[in-house]
């Protein structure tokens, strides 16, 4: 997968925008840039990252903390064995004690319980601690730097590109603006082509790139 | 952990003033407060962070109220037992007599009481384990008391440009949060109106609500009840 540093990209986006680095000082564009690829990692999820519960389990604990470095989790293991994934409402409506339970019942740990991004349950409560807990979830990149590199898929290079390029291009206002919001509206419209996020309501955003005089604006006849 | 000042930089940045707020066309306070207004709707919207909260059950008392970190309550449990969520009509129907039945709790509603209240049904015959000023976290089953988990109230009600956004704001939220408030300041009816940039800073702040609003149903299977 290629590799793309901070400059790199930020030589892309000048380059859209006419390498005009008076308005468009290298300092926004990094930013600019670093909150495109936050977007699309938060949207996508293109770099993805397992890390370590500190402590592992805890002795009768069915609530954890998601450790840094994952955004939201997305799959737990524990003590090497993948669990289940499942809603409060459903192992609530299916196991309403499930808070008083541990695996000393004879239910085997095997359920986890996704709570807020930062908080997940398991089911049953594990008695035994320090068991090694795994989360993995889309990582929650640092901010591009110096020479450190992104190593992403081009398809998503270009949306971040894009994004980059045009909210820069919001300080201009105007016939400018508007003309680069279209690369907006060309996010919004590969995001409701895709798969992933299928319940998501995209806003509703329009950009009028020509002033056309209309009955209605004028209060009058169309002459 | 982000901080308010990174999103007054982005915000100052595209108001042409990068240095902050020096021309007098916006005041840091009118920053503050639109930031204000942007976190809490952001927070009630998306349910990113959830709070867990268990509180006393007293015998002969029905109605409790969620505490003051909780937006809107999604889930109750009474002694660590789930309880399904139901309304007056259905009650009336099915056991006209629920406001007069006492025992323990099987399920609760909010109908016609008061923001932030609920009632369990039936009233309960016990008192559970004292809890004074509430416990948040994991409850204790054994205490037989009434944990609500809901989406969490911002722990700040109000700003400075310097302030340390709380952990429970995710760090990706910053740059939607910033267009939030550019909204607000490009909407008011001064010399800074720009309706157009507007609708493309509401667009983009309701980007970032339908992401997260989606993640959490998607990924985190947040199947509590729409209250808005």
């Amino acid at each position: 997968m290629p590799a793309y540093t901070l400059a790199d990209i930020r030589g892309m986006v000048q380059s859209r925008l006419e390498n005009n680095t008076l308005l468009y000082q290298n300092s926004y564009v990094d930013q600019d840039v670093n909150e495109a690829i936050g977007v699309i990692q938060l949207r996508y999820g293109p770099v993805s990252a397992t890390v370590t519960v500190p402590g592992g389990t805890v002795a009768n604990q069915h609530l954890y903390a998601v450790p840094a470095g994952v955004i939201y989790p997305t799959a737990v293991r524990v003590n090497g064995v993948a669990m289940g994934k499942t809603s409060f409402r459903e192992i609530g409506l299916k196991r309403p004690n499930w808070l008083s339970e541990s695996d000393d019942s004879g239910v085997q740990v095997q359920s986890w319980v996704p709570i807020d991004l930062k908080t997940f349950g398991l089911w049953t409560a594990p008695t035994t601690g320090s068991l090694p807990i795994l989360v993995t979830g889309p990582a929650d990149l640092s901010a591009l730097s110096g020479s450190a590199t992104l190593n992403i898929d081009d398809k998503y290079l270009e949306m971040i590109v894009d994004l980059a390029a045009h909210t820069l291009a919001f300080v201009e206002g105007g016939q400018i603006f508007q003309q680069a919001s279209v690369l907006y509206q060309k996010f919004i419209g590969r995001g409701k082509a895709d798969e992933r996020w299928q319940r998501m309501k995209w806003p509703r955003y329009f950009a009028q790139l020509k002033q056309a005089e209309t009955k209605e604006d004028l209060g009058g006849e169309r002459q | 952990m982000a901080n308010v000042s990174d999103i007054y930089g982005r915000v100052c940045r595209r108001m042409l003033e990068p240095a902050g707020f020096t021309l007098g066309k916006v005041a840091d306070t009118d920053f503050c407060k639109a930031l204000a207004i942007v976190i809490v709707d952001f927070m009630n919207r998306t349910g990113v962070a959830k709070q867990i909260n268990s509180q006393q059950v007293v015998s002969g008392t029905s109605t409790y109220s969620a505490s003051a970190t909780t937006l809107r309550v999604e889930h109750v449990l009474v002694g660590g037992v789930y309880l399904g969520r139901t309304n007056r009509d259905e009650l009336d129907c099915r056991s006209p007599e629920w406001a007069a039945s006492t025992g323990p709790p099987v399920t609760w509603h909010e109908d016609g009481l008061a923001v932030g209240a609920l009632q369990l049904v039936p009233t309960p015959d016990y008192t559970g384990t004292a809890l004074p000023g509430g416990l948040d976290g994991e409850p204790t089953p054994s205490q037989r008391n009434l944990t609500t988990v809901g989406a969490r109230r911002p722990n700040d009600t109000s700003y400075t440009t310097i302030t340390a956004l709380s952990s429970t704001i995710p760090n990706g939220a910053v740059p939607y949060l910033a267009w939030g408030v550019l909204e607000k300041l490009l909407s008011n009816d001064d010399e800074n109106k720009d309706l157009a940039r507007a609708a493309y800073c509401q667009a983009r702040f309701e980007e970032g609500v339908a992401l997260y609003r989606s993640i959490m149903r998607e990924a985190m299977l947040d199947d509590a009840e729409e209250t808005f």
